[in-house]
This record gives structure tokens, sequence and C-alpha cells, in this order.
């Protein structure tokens, strides 16, 4: 647009100098349309561009990881001008905050329809990609003026992570670990129905199954059971969604959340009740969230794909403070190796460069 | 997260189509690039004689053989096109009517160069050829060769800076001499100028593409509508910018402009070989002043020296008007020829008045209102023959002399009409070769006799005069005329006729063209919509006898005296001398008192360039009299002789009409002329024509684009018609269509496999496929009608086709591709 300004402001110097010299109605007609053409077509364009919009969509929301995507930009012009030069600006910002890419879509841009412009994205790895549209201009017939166009909402797509295959046999299951009786944890309940934990009030948001019918009875109270918590049997997959030191952060993040997931599902596979467990930055706080099907896996990947990156903590450490009881083995999976903790993992996973 | 690079990518079965209208687009694009600079040029150089049908055909021919070329995209072709632009050069060179055009040319560039910077380089000696084919061929060629490179730079992405470069040395070159374009070629090169910018640059390097974070999705389509949007607003804006600030108040008289005037002088200088015969495809045939009162549609007056007429006439005499046409009202551009039915009325009111038959004719005629008894009464009035032989003369008229009385032989319409055409026409007239002061005398005339000679019908006809050819003027005319022209308040300062002042009112008339107006041959066409009397009386202020004979009707009638506008031919005393076949003396004359002598008769060849235009008006008691108005000539019938001057303007006439330019007419006028020299407006119509052909085409392609669109939704809606037989009929008959254009013709006999093999192996694919849709196309041929088709089958009969359309249109030449999108229908369908 600036070269074309340029050659605009040229053409009008030079029809000016003509006007000038040339005393001649030809040179007065050249400078005249010189201004007025461009005005015109300036104000024509002004005003069509007050109803054009421009939205994105996706195809589908959720691709996992090298697989492409379409990502649809529809502009809808109802006015009767075609517009010859457009400009998209999109931005594609991943989920942890750290990174940002920007596309410019040079388009045109037909009149009384939707303009739907189809482009292919293939996600390097998994996460949130928040996708929307930075700038809209829609230039006049000569491009010398541009005009600000609405932008419609912006879209997210989430990124799955694949799931390895080798990942099925790190799980340490051993002759001496399947043989041993189910240990509960002395300090927490749990899920399991084959061990009361505790016996006490009922509280608001209690479970109709879980009321002791016969105690609440006698008692003339409502009483409910908590059960125990599986600690021998369960694993945990502790993830440290941490800023990495080099600035590889999205491959490490995508590694940790690849190796969790490879993980998860060889323990589901295995039949095996275990965790995800990350530190979420914002509530200060380990979220730890059980795992007994796939669905709970997506559920797990959207909050962990909304939460943050941290530094100068290690969820490790954090996790110290913990208290599951002592049956649960621990996976802990980082990028940086040299961690230093306090308590002692059963199994720590380095991955991504480091 | 995103890989950075080639993160989006864009689906390539979009966005593959060429368009029909961008494609059109660009060729008006590249023909306008390769015309409009040279018009330009052409127009500012005054490189005049030149012929434009061939360099406006040249461009749009150059144009569409190198886009076909071109759009081919095969290396052959490319190799074709640049044999072709090589040929071109070749023969460019070789060619010696190449050389002398670019010398004609390079003369008229050096002319102005030696005016502007007041040089003195000598001009090229040119050949004796016909300067006007050489320099149309030479502008041919360029206009050839610039196609080509346009179309090379063009088609695939179009290139602002080729076309900015091209057009920027010929505008250049123009500006740089102190040259303007006209109003009209400025108009041409904005439009072209917008179209271009419409076109190129940042919009249509190509569909799609990305570069650097740019991704650009591009379709020409949408590039092409724009522009016809943007070229039509810049027309309209022109148009309007024109018809606001009109040329005609626009004060030319520039610092560079006066250059002009020098250079029209110059170039007549230097174009001493006139050649100008035939031309390619021939000139303006000569029209001479018979136009049938259609007005300004001759650029130039040109003639041949061809026989108009044989005419036998009386030897001593200075001269005859020979009436042809008779125009009545005047209406805009043209005069309307007097008719029998348009004067019902005043026939209905004669006949009423018992007056009516062989009036009817005399009407026309006028001459009825001669009273011959009046008449006689003053001067030699000598009663003679004419004999009339037509030769080149338009037939559709009857040319006799004033005061003519008709021989028995004419007096039924008809006939007159028929034996003129064949025969010769003998007319018996009388020779008024009287004292001027009959008609211009300061009273009026006859008044003591009227009462006594002027019959009823003379008085019935004199008011029909009135009130037809004199009263209600205003009407016909523009209020600039009218406020011109007017009697007493009028700018023109007209006295009102008041039956004494015949003699001044006519002079005012006459002085009035004589100091405003310019004689020439070549006054241009009159612009589209204009008023012919506007544009010579306020714009153009020059013409030939046309002009003068309109402008002067108007003016007398303005002036209360009845006139009309008269074409014909002039026979004049330098006929006798140089035109004469043969001598004859052989009749006698009688006078009307009685008196019989011997005249000597003379026959004359009446060349084209006595053709005419003049102006009558109505003198009560005598009639029509010509009254002659156009500079440097002389009435005639009233005995005067030129000046010396004015002798030398009629005499060398022959050689004005044929060199055109030469406007050596009474020097008063000229100076005069001069000094309200108006904006030149005479090569305005030969733009309007290449705008004209350029509109034709566009509507043409518009309505080939409407018609294309209503075949492919009918196979559309074929191929999804609810009747799946119908449909699968329809793909049968495609497959076998397309298998033809593929090679592949089956005959009866060969078997269901055979069939799906061959087809197999030239569109791919499994064989199991094409032996289904075989099988699916024998049971449409041969099951009984009744027999019904699933909605599966004909999804795949129809899917099969398309796969067919796609695989036939990746091997076929471009020729086929289009039978199959064209002529059958099909276009290739969008993959999602």
């Amino acid at each position: 647009m600036a070269i074309r300004r340029i050659m605009y402001i040229i053409f009008l110097l030079a029809t000016i100098w003509i006007f000038i010299v040339y005393v001649d109605y030809s040179a007065l007609q050249l400078f005249v349309s010189m201004i007025i053409i461009p005005a015109i077509l300036d104000i024509m364009a002004f005003i069509a561009s007050r109803n054009v919009i421009a939205g994105l969509e996706l195809k589908d929301i959720y691709v996992v990881k090298k697989k492409s995507v379409q990502l649809i930009v529809k502009v809808a012009n109802p006015s009767i001008l075609p517009f010859i030069g457009a400009m998209v600006e999109i931005e594609m910002k991943d989920g942890f905050g750290g990174n940002t890419v920007n596309k410019k879509l040079k388009l045109n841009i037909s009149d009384r329809e939707i303009n739907k412009f189809y482009l292919d994205m293939t996600p390097e790895y998994c996460g949130r990609i928040d996708i929307s549209i930075k700038k809209f201009k829609l230039y006049d017939f000569t491009g010398i003026w541009s005009f600000k166009g609405k932008i419609d909402k912006m879209v997210q797509l989430y990124v799955l992570p694949l799931n390895n295959e080798e990942q099925i046999n790190v799980i340490p299951r051993n002759n001496e670990y399947i043989e041993e009786p189910v240990k509960f944890s002395d300090n927490e309940p749990g899920d399991d129905c084959s061990q009361v934990f505790d016996i006490r009030e009922f509280r608001e948001g209690d479970r109709l199954q879980r009321i002791h019918w016969q105690l609440s009875a006698k008692k003339d109270e409502t009483y409910v059971k908590e059960f125990s918590m599986p600690i021998d049997a369960s694993a945990e997959i502790l993830l440290e969604l941490a800023f990495s030191s080099n600035n590889e952060v999205l491959r490490n993040v995508d590694a940790i959340i690849e190796k969790a997931y490879g993980l998860s599902v060889a323990f589901l596979e295995q039949e095996i009740y275990h965790y995800i467990s990350w530190y979420d930055c914002k509530r200060g706080e380990i979220v730890r969230r059980d795992v007994t099907s796939a669905d709970d896996i997506w559920n797990i990947l959207y909050e962990i794909y909304h939460t943050s990156l941290y530094e100068d903590v290690a969820a490790l450490q954090l996790y110290d403070g913990i208290s599951y009881g002592n049956g649960v083995y621990l996976f802990y999976i980082t990028t940086d190796e040299n961690t230093v903790v306090k308590y002692e993992p059963h199994k720590i996973y380095v991955v991504g460069e480091i | 997260m995103l890989k950075t690079g080639n993160v989006l990518k864009i689906p390539k079965s979009k966005y593959s189509k060429n368009s029909v209208i961008a494609i059109l687009y660009k060729m008006l694009l590249i023909i306008s690039g390769a015309l409009f600079p040279i018009l330009a040029f052409i127009q500012a150089f005054k490189i005049d004689r030149i012929f434009y049908v061939p360099i406006v055909l040249t461009a749009i021919l150059g144009t569409i053989l190198f886009a076909l070329i071109m759009g081919s995209k095969r290396p052959k072709y490319i190799l074709l096109l640049v044999i072709t632009f090589l040929f071109g050069l070749i023969i460019f060179y070789y060619r010696n009517e190449f050389k002398t055009g670019i010398l004609s040319v390079a003369n008229s560039v050096l002319t102005v160069y030696n005016i502007y910077f007041n040089e003195n380089i000598v001009l090229f000696k040119l050949e004796d050829i016909n300067i006007a084919r050489c320099n149309t061929m030479f502008v041919c060629g360029i206009v050839f060769e610039l196609s080509f490179v346009l179309v090379a730079g063009s088609w695939y992405r179009v290139r602002v800076w080729l076309h900015g470069v091209i057009t920027g040395i010929f505008v250049g070159i123009i500006l740089i001499m102190g040259l303007m374009p006209s109003a009209i070629m400025s108009m041409l090169l904005i439009l072209y100028l917008f179209a271009v910018a419409v076109a190129g640059g940042l919009n249509t390097r190509s569909k799609r593409f990305i570069k650097g974070k740019n991704i650009y999705v591009m379709n020409d389509k949408i590039n092409a509508k724009a522009g016809i949007i943007v070229v039509s607003l810049v027309l309209a804006v022109n148009i309007l910018l024109m018809s606001i600030i009109s040329p005609v108040g626009y004060n030319r008289n520039g610092i560079l402009n006066n250059i002009e005037k020098e250079l029209d002088k110059k170039i007549e200088e230097i174009k001493k070989i006139d050649l100008f015969e035939g031309g390619l495809f021939g000139g303006d045939k000569a029209s001479g002043g018979m136009s049938d009162g259609v007005l300004g549609q001759t650029d130039t007056l040109k003639y041949n020296g061809d026989s108009a007429m044989k005419v036998t006439v009386p030897k001593d005499s200075d001269g005859f008007y020979l009436r042809g046409f008779v125009g009545g009202k005047y209406s805009k551009n043209k005069w309307e020829k007097i008719t029998y039915d348009g004067e019902s009325y005043y026939n209905s009111k004669l006949s009423q008045s018992g007056h009516w038959l062989s009036f009817t004719y005399d009407l026309l005629r006028s001459e009825a209102a001669v009273n011959e008894e009046f008449a006689s009464a003053y001067g030699k009035k000598l009663q003679m023959k004419m004999i009339i032989e037509l030769t080149g003369a338009d037939k559709e008229y009857f040319y006799a002399p004033y005061f003519a009385k008709l021989s028995n032989y004419f007096t039924d319409i008809d006939q007159r009409v028929t034996d003129k055409i064949e025969g010769q026409t003998e007319i018996i007239f009388t020779d008024y070769i009287v004292d001027k002061d009959y008609y211009f005398h300061d009273y009026l005339i006859a008044e003591d006799l009227m009462d006594n000679v002027v019959s009823e019908h003379q008085s019935v006809y004199e008011y029909f005069v009135k009130e037809y050819y004199c009263n209600g003027w205003q009407d016909q005319v523009s209020d600039d005329i009218e406020d011109e022209f007017t009697p007493e308040t009028g700018r023109a300062g007209f006295s009102k006729y008041n039956g004494t002042n015949l003699k001044i009112c006519i002079e005012q008339v006459k002085n009035y063209l004589a100091e405003n107006m310019e004689y020439t041959l070549s006054p241009g066409k009159l612009r589209e919509g204009q008023d012919f009397l506007d544009e010579f009386i306020f714009v153009k202020k020059k013409g030939y006898c046309s002009y003068f004979a309109t402008a002067a009707t108007i003016m007398f009638r303005a002036q209360g005296i009845p006139a009309r506008y008269v074409e014909g031919y002039i026979i004049t005393k330098e006929d006798y001398k140089e035109n004469v076949i043969k001598g004859e003396k052989i009749e006698q004359y009688i006078s009307f008192n009685g008196d019989v002598g011997k005249v000597d008769y003379v026959q004359l060849d009446i060349k084209d360039y006595r053709a005419h235009a003049w102006t009558e008006i109505f003198v009560e008691g005598f009639g029509w009299i010509p009254i002659e108005v156009t500079t440097g000539y002389t009435n005639i019938l009233e005995g005067e002789h030129p000046t010396t001057a004015q002798q030398q303007e009629t005499t060398t006439k022959k050689q004005e009409q044929t060199t055109t330019k030469n406007q050596n007419t009474n020097p008063t006028t000229t100076a005069s002329a001069a000094k309200k020299n108006p904006v030149e407006l005479k090569d305005y119509t030969i733009v309007f024509k290449v705008i004209g052909i350029m509109l034709m085409v566009v509507i043409m392609i518009f309505v080939m684009t409407y018609l294309i669109r209503l075949r492919f939704r009918k196979i559309d809606e074929l191929l999804s018609d609810k009747n799946a037989r119908k449909t699968i009929d329809f793909v049968s008959d495609r497959i076998v269509k397309i298998n033809k254009l593929m090679g592949i013709e089956f005959v009866n006999t060969d078997l269901v496999e055979d069939k799906a093999r061959r087809m197999s192996e030239k569109f791919g694919g499994d064989e199991v496929k094409y032996i289904t849709l075989l099988k699916i196309f024998d049971k449409s041929n041969y099951a009984p009608d009744e027999t019904q088709f699933s909605e599966k089958e004909k999804k795949f009969a129809v899917n099969v086709l398309f796969e067919c359309v796609s695989e036939a249109n990746k091997v076929l030449v471009l020729r086929k591709k289009l039978q199959i999108k064209y002529i059958y229908g099909l276009k290739e369908k969008n993959s999602l």
C-alpha cells in the first residue's frame, strides 16, 4: 500500500505540473480526474466496508498433532462492491503463552456473498491454540486507502498428543506388586467401595448412594460411608509444566504432555487406577485428577491446556507437602534433570529438548 | 505448537478455476495498452492520413492471437509466439513501407522539435509512395509488436511497470514536445491507468501463493468485476467533467499550445505528396454539398473530380444554381426534407380555396409564386431550355434552375421521378438575368402592383411560406442560438425585417458569417449528441457551405424572412471555360413579349466538386431567391462577380477540396476566425468509434457468458434430475463423446470387459468400475421403459463421468478441453 501511495503522490504531482505548464483542457481533465476518481472510489469503499465482517471457523476443534486441520477464513461482504484488496492478519497463539505466530492473508473479496478461504494448518505440538483475527483491513480499488473491517470472535483449537506405543511397558509391574494385598490410604478417602474408610455425618454434596441407611435409622441422623483409597495399586503421573531454561518451551511441554498421555493410556489399558497431577500456578496448588476412563483423560487434557506455565517453582517440591500415603507409584515427568526433590518419585522421566 | 514456516497451506482444489471474465478483462487491458498510447501519439503529433480501422483491428487480432498461444502454456506454443514476434520484426525491417512510415512519423516529431526548441534539423526525405499507407502499416506494426510484449508480460500476472513504461514512453514524448493529448485521448489514458491499477501489482500475481509471512489468495474474476466498475466510474466522471467544464469555454491559450497552430502548417508542408487515393480500406467518399440535409457527418470533404451531370445550357450566362434537396424544418443535426404529406394541412387549405391541383407540386418547387405577368414587367426575361443528364449526382432529386417552368412531360409526379432517372431532363426556365434591385430594393416590392397581379393562390402560398419557413424558428434551435440571433435584442445585433430593409438584413447575415466564421473543408465530424448549429456558431466556427447555409437560413428566419436550406449543384463561369463538352447552336428563345431569337447552347460536364448548399429566401412577388452566404462564393444569379480575392478562392476551390487543409479563404475572415480559434475537435469521432467497438465487444462477451452459464445450469439440472434414467442416458451420451475425444470408440460386438479395459487404460482406475458403469448403460439402453434406476446407480454414473472429465482434462489439448467444457457443458467438479 505504501508503494501505491507513493505512486499516487508522484502521479498527482505530475498532473499538477502538467496542469500548470500545459494550460490545456486535457491537463485540467487529468488533474481533476486524479483527485476526484480516487476520492469517489475511497468513499464507495468506505461505505461498503462498514458492513464487511471477517471471522474464523475450524472444521474440527480437536486435532491430533501433526495432522492437518482446515481453518476457514470467512469474510461476509453484503455490499454490491467487490474488494480487490483485503488483508486479514491471523494470530495463532499457543495456550501456554509461549509463542505467537502471525500470518497475513491477502485476499480479494467478492460482492454479495460470504467469501470462504480454506487454509490447511498442521500443528506441530499438542496444546491449545487460540486463533483470532488481529487485523482486518479493506483497501479501496486503487489500493491507496484502507479501512478497518469488523472482526468476529476467535476460535480455539485443541491439539491432542500422539499415543506412543513404546510406553506401554514402562509401569513396573512385577510379581510382588501384583501379589501384595490391596492397601488403602490411612489419610485420605477414595472411591474403592470394597473398603470403608470412615463414617461421618451427611454433608451437602454427598452422594445418596453413600448414605448408611441402617446407621441413619438408628441414630436418627443421616450418616454416610466414606470409602477408602486403594493406594497400593494406584499410580500417579506428575507433570512439571514449568518454563524451561532453553527456548524450546513448546517442544518441552509437548513432550511432557505426550509422555503423560502415553502413560495414562497405558495404565488404562492395564486397568490400573491412577492419577494425573500438575501444579496450577493460578490456584497455587497441585491439582490432582483420577483417571478411570478415556473421557477422563480428555477432560484432564482440557484442564491442562487451560493452565499456565510457571517458573521458580517445582511441582515435585510442592508435592512433598501432600500426603497421599506411601503406596502410590509416582511418575514424575520433567524436562529438567537437575530438579531438586524432597520426595523421591519412583520413576523420573526426563523428556523434551534439554 | 505450530511449526513456523509453512504453517498454513492453501488447498489446491480451491481457486484453481480460470474465469472467462478475467481473461477478457485482461485482453481488453492489453488491447488498450497497445492502442491508447499510440492513438494519443498519432493525435498529438497530428500524424493524420492514417487509417484507424486497421490499427484497431491489429491490436484486437494481435492480442487474441498471442493470448491464444500464451494460454496454451506449452513450450512449443511459446516458441511459436516468439517466432511470430520475430517474423513481425523481419517484415518490419525489410518492407519499404515501414521505413517510409518511420521516417514520416519521425518527421512529425522533428517538426515539433524544431518549433519547440527553435532548431532547424533537416527533415527526412520521403519516397514517392503512399504516405497514408506507410504511416498506417508502420503504426500497425508497432501495435502488433506491443501486443506481443504486453501479452507476454501480462498474461499470467499483470505487470504494472510494463504497462507504465510503454505508456510513459509515448506520453512522455508527447509532453516533452510541449503537446497534450486531446480531451478524449486523455480520458482513455486515465481510464487505462485506473484499469491497470485495479488489475495489477498487489492484487493479481496469481491465484494463490505464499511469500514470506503473507499468503495470497486471489481471484481474478473479482478484479475484473472491480475493473469494470472503476472503468465505468472513470468514464462517467470524465464525461460529466467534459459536459460541466466544456472545452468551449476553456481558455487554452497556454504557454505551449501555440505550437499546435504552427504544427498544422509545418506538417502540411512536409506532406507534399498527395496520395490519398483509396487507401487500405478506402477513405470517405466524396459527398460534396449533397448530404440529403444530414449535417455534420463528414469529417473532411473529399472529391474525386468525377462527373456529376452533363448539362446543356445557354452559352452566355454567369452560371446557374441547380436546386436539388430542399430542407424545411431544422432539427438538431439535419434538415427535414419537404414532403407532400408534411404539408397536407396547407394543401387542404389550398384546396378549399380552389387552387389545389397544380399547386401541390408547385408548392415544392415554389415557382408558382412567381407571377409571370408581374415578373415580365421588369428587365430581361427570356424563356430558355436546359437539358440535364445525371451521371454521378444523386438521382433522388430533381435538379432544376431557378424560375424553371415544368414542361408537360413532367406534370405527373411519379412519372417525373422515373423518367428523370433513366434519361435526360428537359427543363424550360425563365432566365432572369436582371437588375438585382428587383428584389433588393429598399421598398416593398411591387406593392403597387400587388392588388392587381398577385393571385389568390399566391397569397395563400405566401401565408404558408411565412408559417412554415419562418415562424416558430425558436422551437427548432437551442436557447443559445435564440439568444444570439433574436433581432434587436440578440447578441448578433440583427434587425427585424419590416418589408423595407431586406437588403440590410441580408448584409447583416453575410457580414456576421464573414467576420466570425472560417471556410474549411475539414471541420471535423459533429460530436455525438451535439447540435450542429451550436457547434458551428459557438465551438468550431468553421465549416463548408452546408454550415454557412444552415446558419444563414436560421438567421433569416430569425429576422422574419422566410428562408430555407437548399442543396444542389452550381454552374459557374469556370465551367464554361474548363468543362465544355460541346457547343451547339440550336435553339431559339422566346421572350414573354413575343420576341424570338437564337441562343447558343453549350454542353458542360459538371463535376462532383460543384455540389453546393445555399440559402433561399422568399421574396413576396418573386418567390424563392438564392442567397449566397458561404465565404468566398458569389451569388451567380445576382450577376455579381467575385472580387479578386474571392475569384481566387472560387477558382482554387478544386485544389482546396483535394488538399483538405489549405484554408486559403478570405484573409479577413481567416484572421478574425483565428482570433477565436476553438478547441480542436475533429479527432474525437475516431475515439468514439474505438469506444463503440470496445463496448460492442464487451456486450458480446456478457451475452456469451450469460448463454454459457445458462447451458451449465441446464446440464446441472439434468445431472440431478429426479428421473434417474434421464440422468443416466445423459451420462451415457457424454461418456461416449469423451471417449471419442480420448480416442476410444466401441462397436456393438465389443465385450463389456474389453470396453472397460480400454477405458481403464485411458482414464485410469479399476476396470470393475467401468464394467459396472457400462452395465448400467446397457440396462438403460436395452431395458424396457418402465425399468427404474436407483439413486445409487445415478450417483455412481455421475461420479464416474466427472472422474473421466477430470482425467481427460489432464491429457487433452486445449481445444478438446474447451470442447468438453463449452460444447458438452461439463465443468470439472469442485473437489472439497
